[in-house]
């Protein structure tokens, strides 16, 4: 097809819809390599007159529809089949069940892409021929001696011609969508019966051509646009099939997300608990031993980190905003396998894809949802105080658990920035991927670091290209690559804050403190951001009830009614200038010319029972 | 009191400790269902004590501290109408701090500045109570109620599921 006159880009912006990018999407199947694995599964088992009858069938239909040959990587046929003969013993009769499902999947799929391609030929050749009669009628416009009536009269036709060119395109784009519709009708059914059957489909989504998730390291942009570009039957295709991987996808909307991760979550749970109830024992029985009852250290790791899941989010549903609603709480990242079995998991409280002010909040030393950090009461509080802050506003509260934190005092990723920087670069496209999906004018975003986990949000600003309004800091043992304020690359109006208790062991460290003679260093993470010239708005964090407790000071920076989370609230909530009518900005260290070691917040008396009113208007 | 050289010299002696993985100290620790009992018997005393309605009432254990650690203290979720007031107008906060106070609880709290927050028997509440509501929003509660119990129950729930809110609304109905 070569168009002179037909523009294809205005012809689908008429249409509603690209029918081109449809077939194309149809197209990318791989047909012939489900039908070789249904070959080789009809043939691996006892075959019965009723299997083989479906699978003869199914078999007819892709060999009339399936064309041509392509050259891509054949699935192996062998070990897919003895993976799943293992499972269900080499002479079952669902093996050759198997088989004719797959079969029937090719089927459908090549004759939806013979079908579309059919399709998409005859639009082709209905938009050439118009685009010919259009160049004739610009031809003869050309004759100068032309009356007006015979000029009128081209042109009438011209517009005809593309009248015509965008109702053939409407027309071919409702066609090619019902197709496909009902190509992954046929293709849902199969699944579910082959799960049934005893076999995981999985390897189904790089060769169908419905299911086709962006790869990992496509852009969040892209994949929004692949997101929205679906049509709602195929997004509940991909809900009901929650593949792992596209629960945790950045650019997918928070709220499909969550559907997606508690899908699989619930999948976790309910393994482990089926087996205990079939085999009529108690869940710590199976746990005890897992290998009697055929479960694999991988799904008894999912198993826990599943159980830390779903109690970090029942502990989020205690969240109330002023009026006494519960917010939504969504699972905006699962992945129970992460780091070695610590995990990786996310937890909003309020939607961020909706939310005008959404915070992100990264934890610190011995943080994982192995270890129950998503069940920390830190995000709720913090949640709760800026919903009051900001009463006509939509708040959301993100507990980010998303990284490979430092495990203990004894871990030497405490005392070096590699872990924070590793962190960074997973905190930056996560936190970037929250203003794609945004709907509406963009939310005010705002990151909180809290201890190592400054540290790493301050690598991610600084170094690894993290975009947010303003970033908060509390109990900072150093800011590694960031060395000033301008370094966090905030937007116009943002700002650094800062909250360090003056009693607070863990900010002293930076570059000032060394333990005896030979002990670890904690001056390896950078500098002190409450220090004078560093740039950053200090905020009061002193706490009244100091006790000289070695780890108080650094633990509280969230209590109910403290200094620190009513000010952090001022700034999530979008209202950092309001810290300095609310009294709460504090003197840097090392102010009036002292040493940065000294902190003029240790004079202060602190004080207690912040709370916004929460009241509107 | 805490002169600045005293805090600092804590503070270097605190590291240490702190690398020591010391936990917060509990002088008088006291038993989970103990911790439980202080916080909901709280939340029976204010709801007998303004004849409140509750509408919504859960109980769960919460860390008192950011890193989500033993102690932990009991706390219970209130929401209420107050009695005699029409569920579409704000109850007068006056009349329910007043009610508290006249059953022995006490504004000299913790919480020492602007908040409506009052204590009795080493529990506080902080009390939200709704505003006059613009016209597109109904009111759901007149008062919400967080009752901290003591942070004395030094038993790690963190991983136990316990710091999910368990309805309680049947246990603490006035009586």
């Amino acid at each position: 097809m070569q168009l002179r006159y037909i523009s294809v880009p205005a012809l689908i912006a008429e249409a509603g819809g690209d029918p081109w990018a449809i077939n194309r999407s149809l197209q990318v199947g791989r047909p012939a390599q489900i039908a070789d694995l249904a070959e080789a599964f009809h043939a691996a088992g006892r075959c019965t007159a009723e299997s083989n009858a479906a699978f003869d069938e199914a078999r007819g239909r892709f060999e009339s529809a399936w064309n041509h040959e392509n050259g891509e990587n054949p699935i192996n046929d062998s070990a897919e089949v003895r993976r799943t003969a293992e499972a269900l013993g080499a002479q079952s009769v669902q093996l050759p069940k198997i088989g004719a499902d797959l079969e029937s999947i090719a089927a459908a799929l090549a004759e939806a892409q013979k079908t579309a391609a059919g399709q998409i030929a005859t639009l082709e050749r209905q938009l050439q021929q118009l685009d010919d009669i259009i160049g004739a009628a610009v031809e003869q416009e050309k004759d100068p001696n032309l009356t007006p009536k015979v000029r009128n009269d081209l042109n009438a036709i011209i517009n005809a011609c593309e009248d015509d060119a965008i109702d053939d395109t409407k027309s071919a784009l409702a066609q090619l969508e019902s197709l496909r519709d009902g190509y992954a009708d046929t293709l849902q059914k199969s699944l579910t019966t082959l799960h049934t059957d005893g076999y995981d489909p999985g390897f189904l989504r790089d060769v169908d051509a419905d299911t086709k998730i962006p790869p990992p390291g496509t852009s969040a942009e892209d994949v929004h646009k692949w997101w929205t570009s679906l049509t709602p039957q195929e997004r509940q295709h991909l809900l009901a099939e929650h593949p792992e991987d596209l629960g945790n996808l950045n650019g997918v909307p928070v709220d499909a997300r969550s559907d997606i991760n508690e899908a699989v979550m619930n999948d976790d749970l309910h393994r482990m608990e089926d087996i205990a109830k079939q085999s009529g024992v108690s869940v710590g029985d199976v746990l005890n031993d897992p290998g009697k009852y055929g479960l694999s250290a991988a799904a008894i790791m999912r198993y826990n980190n599943a159980v830390q899941t779903r109690n970090g989010l029942n502990t989020a549903s205690r969240a109330e905003d002023p009026s006494g609603r519960h917010p939504p709480v969504l699972l905006l990242k699962y992945q129970p396998e992460a780091f070695g079995g610590e995990g990786a998991g996310a937890i909003a409280i309020g939607n961020p894809d909706t939310a005008a002010n959404t915070a992100v909040l990264v934890k610190g030393l011995s943080t994982g949802v192995r270890e129950g950090t998503l069940s920390n009461p830190d995000g709720l509080r913090l949640y709760q105080e800026s919903a009051r802050a900001d009463p006509g506003r939509e708040t959301a509260v993100v507990m980010w658990v998303g990284y490979d934190a430092p495990n203990s005092v004894a871990d030497p990723g405490l005392y070096e920035p590699n872990m924070a920087r590793a962190g960074a670069q997973l905190l930056a496209p996560d936190v970037n991927a929250l203003q794609v999906t945004h709907l509406g004018a963009p939310s005010h975003m705002t990151v909180v670091g809290h201890s190592y986990g400054s540290t790493v949000v301050a690598d991610a600003a600084a170094a690894y290209g993290m975009h947010t309004n303003d970033v908060v800091l509390v109990g900072s043992p150093g800011t590694d690559l960031a060395r000033s304020a301008a370094a966090f690359n905030l937007p116009p109006g943002g700002h650094l804050y800062v909250g360090a208790a003056s009693g607070d062991a863990v900010t002293w460290s930076p570059g000032h403190v060394t333990l005896g003679h030979g002990g670890p260093s904690l001056g390896g993470l950078g500098d002190d951001p409450s220090v004078d010239g560093f740039g950053s708005t200090r905020f009061e964090a002193e706490n009244p009830h100091y006790t000289g407790d070695p780890l108080y000071d650094h633990s509280h920076y969230f209590d109910d009614g403290s200094e620190s989370l009513f000010s952090m609230a001022d700034v999530v909530s979008g209202h950092g200038d309001a810290l300095q009518h609310d009294g709460m900005t504090a003197p840097h260290r090392g102010e009036y010319g002292m040493p940065g070691w000294v902190d003029p917040e240790a004079w202060r008396t602190a004080t207690a029972g912040h709370r916004h009113s929460g009241a509107t208007g | 009191m805490w002169t600045p050289s005293v805090r600092i010299a804590v503070a270097v002696v605190s590291i240490g400790l702190a690398l020591s993985g010391c936990r917060e100290a509990v002088s008088h620790p006291i038993p989970p269902l103990q911790a439980r009992a202080q916080a909901v018997d709280a939340a029976r005393d204010i709801v007998n004590a303004l004849h409140a309605d509750v509408t919504e009432a859960t109980f769960s254990y919460e860390s008192c501290n950011d890193q989500g650690e033993a102690p932990f203290r009991g706390v219970v979720d209130l929401s209420f109408w107050m009695p005699g007031v029409p569920h579409n107008q704000p109850a007068d906060p006056q009349t329910v701090i007043k009610g508290l106070v006249a059953d022995g609880w006490s504004t000299d709290s913790d919480f020492v500045s602007h908040g409506p927050t009052l204590r009795k028997n080493g529990v506080n509440i902080i009390l939200t109570i709704a505003p006059q509501p613009p016209a597109t929003i109904t009111l759901v509660r007149h008062v919400g109620v967080k009752v901290d119990g003591e942070c004395r129950d030094t038993t790690d729930h963190r991983t136990d599921g316990s710091t999910a809110p368990v309805d309680i609304s049947k246990e603490i109905q006035r009586t």
